[in-house]
């Protein structure tokens, strides 16, 4: 037994040596790594506002021929300040006072004559996330994954499930394909939820909120040519529930100088139906790559937005590669958004002043560069530039940057690193 | 709008387009050429995405919910 286990520590050495001699430094079998896995770590930070540190690793193992697992964990760090709602620029003078939020976290107002609020509220957050999903091909063209996922913040919970199926037909140039998955959430600030239109200065509280989100997909993608592939998608999602933002607030102003007279803390309406249209489409020039993709998204808040991304992948040499993306996003503001409510006038009956359900207009500028460390192994570093701003110029604009850290581990080898792609 | 979709979508279906054989798939096989070449990319765009407009959706579905900010 001895004997044995030392001769196969001898033969594993020598094995372990030979291959060492016989191989490029850096340059793996594709039987040594059994583990698809990714991992990141990412800063994005906004300009004088909120900033967020996240790192993901998933893992995903073939576990019989034709079934395989996977599991990912996320873990986001967030603190910094976020528009609640608002109004920006009204004047500030007097003293400062402290007053706590729904979270439980303390908040700084500004009051003086006017009686004025910090349109920052500051905040500071933990979120950890973890998800499991099982796939197998249930015939050799079928193929289904089921995935559940949890995730827990200081205040908000979210439980999943989901499952979908892609289905190759004609030859393998077509795949139909079709999801479905339920979330349940818990908006759970630490001392409860504000009343639905209540002022600040009311202290009361409600319990918890929740909500239901149920998400459908339906997809066809198609290979075009040998050198082109392309997807059409579309999706429609259902949310039931606490749809409003405890955080958010609405200005109330003073009808003949705009002078705000107190805040209001937000109303949305208890139900959203979303539906997206998305067309993607990948291009081979032999060598480097393009993705363009566009999306069209209605729903029944009144929201309409056009998203457009295109990203080109320059092969530099040797694997090495140079990624530009630009994307553009213009929205129209949901029917219950307002800037302010004017003191004197009934309340509607939802009002929301969070500037992401306004006259949105984004634009996001991206570079990256990946360096092959062998043919399983790749390393990216990527920066993207957004620029936000409210098309109705009554919000500030807001400007983020965003770093990027991803090294990816492949259970197979993509020749496309080590080989000359044919003409 | 939603009649160009349909319209392209019908076109897709038609499957007016020559077979490509497996030997053909070389390019296609490729990690830079799939639909989501990098799904750690994709998801942190959508995650900061979602958290800061007002619309999401037609990628995909589940991943979990969040009270982003």
């Amino acid at each position: 037994m001895q004997l044995d286990k030392k001769r196969s520590i001898r033969q594993a050495l020598a094995i372990a040596t030979c291959g060492v001699l016989s191989q490029s430094p850096v340059s793996l079998q594709a039987a040594d790594i059994s583990w698809k896995s990714d991992m990141t770590t990412l800063h994005y930070a906004e300009q004088g506002r909120v900033s967020v540190s996240e790192t993901i690793a998933s893992f995903r193992r073939e576990v019989g021929e034709d079934e395989w697992v996977s599991l990912k964990f996320s873990w986001d760090a967030i603190t910094g300040a976020s528009a609640n709602g608002a109004i920006f620029n009204p004047p500030k003078s007097g003293s400062t006072q402290t007053v706590t939020s729904p979270s439980g976290t303390s908040r700084t107002f500004q009051t003086g004559g006017s009686e004025t609020v910090d349109p920052l509220t500051r905040f500071k957050d933990v979120r950890v996330a973890a998800q499991v999903s099982n796939g197998q091909y249930l015939t050799p063209t079928l193929k289904g994954e089921a995935v559940g996922n949890l995730s827990f913040e200081n205040d908000y919970d979210s439980y999943g499930a989901g499952g979908t199926l892609a289905w190759d037909i004609f030859q393998r140039m077509i795949t139909l394909t079709g999801g479905l998955s339920i979330d349940i959430d818990t908006v759970r600030p630490i001392n409860g939820n504000p009343p639905e239109f209540a002022s600040i200065s009311n202290t009361a509280r409600l319990g918890q909120g929740e909500k239901q989100t149920i998400q459908s997909i339906i997809g066809l993608s198609q290979v075009v040519n040998r050198k082109t592939l392309t997807q059409l998608n579309y999706s429609r999602t259902m949310n039931d529930g606490y749809l409003t933002d405890p955080y958010k607030i609405v200005t109330v102003i003073d009808a003949a100088s705009g002078a705000p007279v107190d805040y209001l803390y937000e109303k949305r309406p208890t139900s959203r139906v979303r539906n997206a249209i998305f067309w993607n489409t990948a291009h081979h020039f032999t060598e480097d790559v393009a993705h363009f993709s566009y999306r069209y998204y209605w729903d029944d808040w009144g929201v309409r937005s056009h998203t457009s991304d295109i990203q080109y992948r320059l092969e530099v040499w040797r694997g090495h590669s140079l990624q530009t993306s630009f994307r553009y996003y213009t929205q129209t503001a949901a029917d219950f958004y307002q800037y302010s409510l004017t003191q004197g006038q009934p309340l509607p009956s939802f009002a929301s002043a969070d500037y992401r359900l306004g006259h949105l207009i984004t634009k996001s500028t991206g570079i990256k560069y990946s360096i092959p460390f062998s043919k399983q192994i790749d390393f990216s570093l990527r920066a993207e530039q957004t620029h936000q701003n409210d098309a109705d110029n009554l919000f500030p604009s807001v400007n983020a940057t965003l770093f990027q850290a991803i090294f990816s581990i492949s259970d197979r080898v993509d020749y496309a690193q080590s080989s000359r792609a044919p003409p | 709008m939603k009649t160009i979709f349909i319209l392209l979508f019908a076109i897709l279906l038609t499957g007016c387009i020559t077979p490509i054989r497996p030997w053909e798939r070389d390019l296609l096989a490729q990690q830079k050429m799939q639909l989501i070449p990098d799904a750690m990319e994709s998801e942190v765009d959508q995650k900061v995405f979602f958290s800061k407009e007002g619309s999401s959706g037609g990628v995909g579905v589940g991943g979990g919910g969040c009270g982003c900010n």
